[in-house]
Parts: C-alpha cells; sequence; structure tokens
C-alpha cells in the first residue's frame, strides 16, 4: 500500500479526471451479501436467475458504486470524505462483467473545502452511445 | 443463499411500512469490504492513521454504511424489486464495531410507474443520526434498470 495521500483544496481543479476498473466476482457479490444483508434472489440464487432476462446472477448496485471510491480518493486524496451523493442505476452488472469508472471534477469551493465529482460507470465493450452502468454526482470534503 | 422468492406485489405495500437491519460493522468487514470495492483508505485501514487524524479508530467506509441500506430494503420489499436511485448524506462518522440500526420506510408509493420512495436512516446506539437517504425502488420488470 502506499502512503498517505492528501491534497489541500488549491491541488484540485475543474476539469481533472481519473479512472478506476475492476473485474466483479461471483466472490465479491456473495461477500457484498453478507456485507449488506442484501441476499436478494437475483444476487445470491442462480437458479432465480436462470429464470430472469440476464439468465444471470446480477451484482448489487451499491457494490458497482462502492466501486466509483477509489476514483474519489485519486482525485481528492486520503483525507476527504463523502459528504452527499446522488446514484442512478441505469443498467445492470453481470458476474465476472469488467466496470470502468471514470470521475472528473465539475466544482471545487474553496470556502468549505468541498468538491463535486460527475462520475460515469460503464462495463468492457461499451462504445459511445451505449447506456452506462450508473450515473453519480458526489460530494467530497476535505476533512484533513 | 436465498430465502425465498415472492411475487412483486406493490398492493401489499403501504406508507409507513418499514424494516429494520441491525449490524455491528466488524474490523473484518471494513477490511472485507476494502477488497470487494478496492477503496483501501488509510482511514479505513489503518488505525495509526485513523488516530493521527483524531478518529478513536479506523473509520467504517460511508458507501458500505450506505450498501447495508440493501439489507432493510430486502427486509422491506417484495423479492425482484430493483434499484432505480439512491442518495446519501453522511451525517457523521461511524467507526469499525459500531453497531448501527438501518431503518427503511416507505415514503410515498407511485402505482402509475410500480416505484416506491423508501427513507434510509442509519442509527448509532445512542440513538444520534449517522447518515440518511432515500432509495427509489421500482416493482416493474426491465432489463435495463435491473440493479
Amino acid at each position: 500500500m502506499n502512503g498517505v495521500v492528501i491534497k489541500q483544496i488549491g491541488d484540485i481543479s475543474i476539469g481533472d479526471s481519473a479512472y478506476f476498473a475492476k473485474t466483479v466476482t461471483e466472490a465479491d457479490v456473495m461477500m457484498f451479501a453478507m456485507l449488506s444483508g442484501d441476499y436478494a434472489s437475483h444476487h445470491v440464487d442462480e437458479s432465480f436467475a436462470q429464470t430472469t432476462l440476464f439468465k444471470s446472477r446480477i451484482a448489487h448496485g451499491m457494490l458497482t458504486a462502492g466501486l466509483i471510491c477509489p476514483v474519489l480518493r485519486l482525485l481528492c486524496g486520503d483525507g476527504s470524505t463523502t459528504r452527499s451523493q446522488e446514484i442512478a442505476f441505469k443498467s445492470a452488472v453481470l458476474l465476472n462483467d469488467t466496470v470502468t469508472v471514470k470521475g472528473e471534477v465539475t466544482e471545487v469551493s474553496e470556502d468549505d473545502k468541498v468538491v463535486t465529482i460527475e462520475v460515469v460507470c460503464t462495463k468492457q465493450g461499451h462504445v459511445e452511445g451505449d447506456r452506462p452502468l450508473v450515473l453519480g454526482t458526489f460530494k467530497q470534503a476535505l476533512v484533513v | 443463499m436465498s430465502h425465498h422468492t415472492r411475487t412483486p406485489d406493490i398492493a401489499t405495500l403501504k406508507v409507513g411500512d418499514y424494516a429494520i437491519f441491525k449490524k455491528t460493522v466488524s474490523p473484518t468487514d471494513v477490511m472485507i469490504y476494502a477488497g470487494a470495492s478496492g477503496d483501501f483508505s488509510p482511514l479505513c485501514m489503518d488505525t495509526t492513521i485513523a488516530n493521527h487524524f483524531g478518529h478513536r479508530t479506523n473509520l467504517v467506509h460511508p458507501m458500505l454504511l450506505f450498501s447495508m441500506a440493501g439489507g432493510a430494503i430486502h427486509r422491506l420489499l417484495p423479492e425482484g424489486s430493483r434499484t432505480i436511485s439512491r442518495s446519501f448524506e453522511q451525517l457523521q462518522h461511524v467507526y469499525a464495531s459500531d453497531t448501527v440500526s438501518i431503518v427503511a420506510t416507505i415514503e410515498s408509493i407511485d402505482h402509475k410507474k410500480n416505484e416506491i420512495t423508501i427513507v434510509i436512516q442509519c442509527f448509532l446506539p445512542d440513538e444520534s443520526l449517522a447518515l440518511k437517504g432515500l432509495a427509489v425502488e421500482s416493482l416493474s420488470v426491465s432489463k435495463e434498470n435491473l440493479a
């Protein structure tokens, strides 16, 4: 693990961007069910999932949303914390899909040290015009 | 592990219905979540660093707490419900080994859209509010928005 990266508000500019990508495995989904308590059948029951449109289990939406956090830290450093967020789920993540997160700084408030970041998550093979997986807006506060 | 399968039926739900998911968020939970999400924030992973910045111990990832809303929502809604959107605001930090109670309460039901808006609250043992938010869930079968 690298050392702690502390950013000051002056280190962050509108237009800064960062990426993170991860393949979502069955282990991830089962661990996430354990952590969150969300054992909905379309996440954990393969026989049920085979009866759905996807013919596969799908990842929890908030598991996908969790992949956004590394991008927030890349943009705002380790001394930041999420003050508020709005997330819209547009499409499903199937087991073994690879999710790519892109975050871009759209607003920097020097007075209250809050950074606004717009986020889009896509899956492998995504091309311009395809439906994204997740769209989000995050307010990241620099607390250190 | 699937509990059981129920047919989505918005008629069985009413405003004010609620469910609670209570959990002690262990340091192990925090570590496992870091592995699943890729978020190895030092404030969550390293007690020394957390102490250095004035915290009594490791923080719980806010997104892990937000995720536990799913545990309450799963107990509230019929099987097959899907997340449309979620928004959250964190009011105070939660630390590893804290016990939190996530309460999901139906705020409104849109019968035309087959959508339900749910208020999410996360309480600490002293009954103070650590986070609050809204979740919009759909009971309509749609390949596009299933999450």
